[in-house]
């Protein structure tokens, strides 16, 4: 917990970045998954073939450009 | 335009897999600024094993969806690729009739250990005031003579269907805040699981971050084939937290934690446990596997996602996991993509580490013969392992015109695994091939 402490306190000194700042970050290519369908189906073969599978959530979005 | 993709359909036009099936495909492929045409049908004769296709002649269309065998797949790979194409393009274009959004992808995984899934997928979205509804349907056709049949009772190959069903909705309710609730359905001949998905996100900070929480619940009932009097359940909780943060105009970070909750029967109704009486020799007899019902998962992932240079993103991963059974994992991935030309065209490489310790009942031989221990399996994804990943992804993505944007990807990940304390397979390698279409309206 402590180094989520630690990136936590570290983001929250970041400059605010203005809407029209903010093309960059509104990109496909900054998603982590652009096709979630692709990204769905990847992590199905992963949790069947590994044993430790979840954790990654839904967090990929939200350049706040809406 | 049009010619090139005329050209494609014409080149499966004579499909013929074998003597038992009979595969027509003609007709055209055509764009303009307002639609996606597609004109082709399929006709077939399957024998045992279906065909694969989709019929839209024009504006009138029937879809239509069955499956080839594998063996006449792998060996028209070439061809067959070329009709994925076409299904997936027109299965985008069925499903784009009514919605903002459709989505029509297919996934082929094969591995050196005898397993092959074909997996088509067709979704769609659609914006009704302030809600989004979604759907998917998708299907895994499977079939596999892998080692786990060496440990099962019955040692043979065998083929299954999986159907999944999604169906929900998502709703912008101002004030940078969103919800979603969706339902699914996943059905196997011997399993069936139905599961709720509610999540919920904010933005904060003055939109510089955004905090996301996802709930799922889940249901399954477990059956055995030719065994009609056994029958587990399991239940699934799920519980996500994440948070988004902007770095800088160029960068973001995401860090989450996930914790779920397993209660019920995990264990393989058709693996058994070889017992020993020593540490040389065959095995003397041959026990279900028993694992303990509650299992406790978490797991904490960072993520960097940031542009390097105009045209070039560079995106990282660290995972961590444990568990109550023992088992801790780690997962390092890394990712580039790069746009060309008139950034239309993006290359996507991505590498993938993964290594996991085994839980702690696992054993390679158990040699407690004649007893058998209390908690015993024999799933080498549960004993120690490692993963590699490296694979390659295109897209392209020209803009119909200045709303409409039709993409069609395709990539491939070649994946292998070591396992470091498993007797009966020392490593397997899989090729994860996509072939996807979307089309936003």
């Amino acid at each position: 917990m402590r180094w989520l402490l630690a990136i936590f306190v570290i983001t929250s000194g970041c400059a605010t970045v203005q809407p029209w700042q903010r093309g960059v970050l509104a990109q496909r290519q900054m998603l982590w998954a652009p096709q979630p369908e692709r990204a769905a189906a990847r992590g199905h073969v992963f949790a069947v073939r590994e044993g430790a599978q979840g954790g990654a959530g839904d967090a990929q979005g939200a350049c706040g450009c809406d | 335009m049009r010619k090139e993709l005329v050209a494609v359909t014409r080149s499966v036009s004579d499909y013929r897999p074998s003597k038992l099936h009979r595969c027509l495909l003609f007709g055209a492929f055509a764009q303009d600024n307002h639609d996606v045409i597609h004109g082709f049908s399929c006709e077939w004769e399957p024998a045992a094993a279906a065909s694969l296709g989709v019929c839209r002649v024009w504006r009138r269309h029937v879809v239509s969806l069955s499956y080839p065998s594998l063996l006449e797949v792998l060996r028209q790979t070439p061809r067959f690729l070329a009709q994925l194409v076409i299904v997936a393009s027109c299965g985008v274009s069925a499903a784009a009739q009514a919605a903002d959004r459709a989505h029509s992808s297919v996934l082929i995984y094969t591995d050196s250990d005898h397993v092959q899934v074909i997996s088509p997928k067709v979704s769609g979205s659609k914006e009704v005031g302030a809600a989004t509804t979604h759907a998917s349907v998708a299907f895994d056709f499977i079939t596999a003579a892998s080692v786990d049949l060496v440990t099962a009772a019955s040692p043979r190959g065998f083929s299954e269907t999986r159907t999944q069903v999604d169906a929900g909705s998502s709703y912008d309710l101002g004030a940078g805040m969103g919800a979603d609730a969706s339902y699914h359905l996943s059905q196997e001949p011997d399993f069936l699981t139905h599961s709720v998905h509610v999540s919920g996100n904010r933005s904060l900070l003055a939109r510089m971050a955004t905090l996301q929480l996802r709930y799922v619940y889940s249901h399954s009932d477990i059956g055995r084939h030719g065994d009609a009097t056994f029958a587990r359940t399991r239940q699934t909780h799920d519980a996500d937290v994440a948070w988004t943060h902007i770095l800088s105009p160029t960068a973001a970070a995401d860090v989450g934690y996930n914790l779920s909750i397993v209660d019920g029967f995990q264990a393989n109704p058709y693996r058994f446990v070889r017992l020993y009486a020593s540490n040389a020799g065959a095995h003397d007899t041959a026990v279900t596997e028993r694992t303990p019902d509650l299992r406790y998962r978490h797991a904490a992932m960072l993520r960097l996602r940031t542009r390097v240079r105009p045209g070039l993103f560079a995106h990282g991963e660290y995972r961590i996991y444990t568990d109550t059974w023992g088992m801790i994992a780690h997962t390092l991935t890394a990712r580039a993509a790069l746009q060309l030309g008139s950034n239309a065209w993006t290359l996507t490489a991505e590498a993938r580490g993964h290594t996991q310790s085994a839980v702690t009942f696992y054993r390679q031989r158990y040699v407690t013969f004649p007893n058998a221990p209390d908690l015993r399996t024999a799933d080498k994804e549960l004993g120690s392992m490692w993963t590699a990943l490296g694979g390659m992804h295109i897209e392209w993505s020209p803009r119909v015109n200045s709303a409409q944007t039709l993409s069609f990807s395709a990539g491939a990940d070649l994946l292998h695994m070591r396992y470091l304390d498993y007797a009966f397979l020392a490593a397997r390698t899989a090729v994860l091939a996509t072939v996807s279409a979307t089309w936003e309206p």
